[in-house]
């Protein structure tokens, strides 16, 4: 099987499984299942770029479904029309996530900044330099 | 009362939209469903529902032919797009096309409820939208549908020899008064469809035996009508199901296979039928008939051919088209195979036996 081929059936299972869960009655499960369709589509898809809302939010889909993984959004963020490279916030994240030592939720805040500059990695955290809400 | 017509070839996804239209728009009529887009197409001018749920990847003609084809027809119906695939593409399309919404599986509550709830708002009046179909108010109380009931009907049905009593489950759809009979009646025609389906007796085949179809339960003015023609029909449905279990899967593919003309002659309709899908009807039908579905069709359409040359005249072509078979070469290849002659020669013996030219 190809990767894409993998890929593609892992998400039509997932998304399965979430409508199972909520045709069963689980809101946990389908909430749970969603976020993982969610974020591996999201992971599969060719495109090279994407808002950095949406990154945003295919991270929060990641801290729902990785238990190690924790993140906390400090602030609101005009995220809608800056685009950044896809996964790169992601990488980012999951790398600051890694290093040895590193203890608590990756921390994403909005902070005034230069436009375009998608996020800068800090002993706090991820330190994303995009214009507040 | 609005209408929708769910497309989907997975059971599951059917079940999810029906869940999610029961919670969010309880007075919605589930008018029908289909599992294939040529079917869909059929049920959409036969039902004439008010909106129409389409998966994409879904059997033969795909959603987005299936969705085309209903758009272009003579009546107003909304068409959304239910899929697991997020392509720019599909979306692109469905939006030249004209659907009303884009879904992505597995839907939330919340995006069904604003794509559908916008597709409601928008064939009904403003003042009976807030009114009708949606979420019903606090002091709004509708009673609910007798769910032991029918539980108890289908696990009779299920260990058979006549110990499922429709008299019983008619007068449990009758519990909530007259005003929501025909509404619980269209919910329990596609509960029992899904159930025979899953018992090995194919939808169409219930109808068949005389089950009142969707657009009838909705049309009838008569509860007592109706209740008379329900019980009927569920009385002849279960003897369908009997006789499908006594007579075997070869029995049911048989029968599937007489009642459609040949024109329309194609595995995907047959299996439909007998509620199998394709690929698992083509297996099957080599154990069972010793033969390729195709082969089996062929020596069909070779021998309503003969019939036909041995009545009228007709052009190869034109006995073509009436069989239902695309390549005109390829039928005169099958049918010297097996008769030893083409058509012509054949039509031309057969003139010639009988002291006229052909």
């Amino acid at each position: 099987m190809t990767v894409e081929s993998v890929d593609e059936l892992m998400i039509v299972a997932i998304s399965r499984a979430a409508q199972l869960a909520y045709v069963e009655e689980a809101p946990g499960v389908f909430a749970y299942l969603s976020a993982a369709d969610r974020f591996f589509r999201y992971h599969a898809s060719k495109d090279r770029t994407a808002t950095l809302g949406e990154e945003l939010e295919r991270l929060t889909d990641l801290a729902a479904i990785d238990a190690s993984f924790s993140l906390r959004l400090e602030a609101p963020l005009d995220s809608g029309s800056l685009f950044i490279r896809r996964l790169s916030l992601i990488e980012a994240a999951l790398e600051l996530a890694s290093r040895p030592g590193a203890e608590g939720p990756v921390l994403v805040e909005a902070a005034e900044g230069e436009a375009g500059a998608a996020c800068a990695l800090s002993r706090a955290g991820i330190r994303l330099l995009v214009p507040r809400a | 009362m609005a209408s929708v017509l769910i497309v989907d070839d997975e059971e599951l996804s059917r079940i999810a939209v029906r869940k999610l239209l029961s919670r969010l728009f309880p007075s919605v009529l589930v008018a029908g469903e289909a599992a294939t887009g040529r079917a869909a197409v059929e049920l959409a001018l036969s039902l004439r529902p008010d909106v129409v749920l389409m998966d994409i990847r879904i059997p033969g003609m795909n959603g987005m032919e299936a969705a085309q084809a209903i758009l272009s027809g003579p009546r107003r119906v909304k068409v959304i797009v239910l899929s697991a695939y997020d392509s720019f593409a599909f979306a692109q399309r469905a939006i030249n096309i004209g659907v009303s919404g884009y879904l992505l599986k597995p839907v939330s509550e919340a995006d069904f409820e604003a794509v559908f709830g916008g597709a409601l708002a928008e064939i009904e009046e403003p003042s009976a939208a807030a009114e009708r179909g949606r979420r019903p108010s606090a002091g709004a109380k509708r009673p609910p549908y007798p769910l032991e009931a029918e539980a108890e009907f289908f696990r009779a049905i299920a260990r058979g020899e006549g110990e499922a009593d429709p008299r019983a489950m008619v007068e449990a759809l009758r519990s909530g008064g007259p005003e929501h009979f025909a509404e619980r009646c269209l919910e329990f025609l596609s509960s029992f469809k899904r159930e025979l389906r899953a018992l090995g007796l194919s939808p169409e085949a219930a109808e068949a035996s005389g089950f009142p179809s969707a657009s009838e339960i909705a049309s009838c003015p008569d509860p007592s009508s109706l209740e008379a023609s329900l019980a009927r029909g569920v009385v002849l449905a279960l003897q369908a199901l009997e006789e499908a279990r006594c007579a075997g899967p070869r029995a049911a593919i048989e029968r599937a296979i007489a009642s459609l003309p040949l024109g329309e002659l194609g595995l995907e309709r047959v299996a439909e039928r007998v509620g199998m899908n394709p690929q698992r009807l083509s297996r099957l039908f080599k154990e069972l008939f010793g033969l390729r579905f195709v082969e089996y069709t062929s020596g069909l359409r070779v021998e309503a051919a003969k019939t036909i040359l041995s009545e009228e005249e007709l052009t190869v072509r034109e006995l073509c088209r009436r069989l239902g078979w695309t390549d005109s070469a390829h039928f005169t290849k099958v049918f010297k195979s097996r008769t030893g002659l083409a058509p012509k020669a054949y039509a031309r013996r057969l003139g010639s036996v009988r002291g006229r030219p052909r």
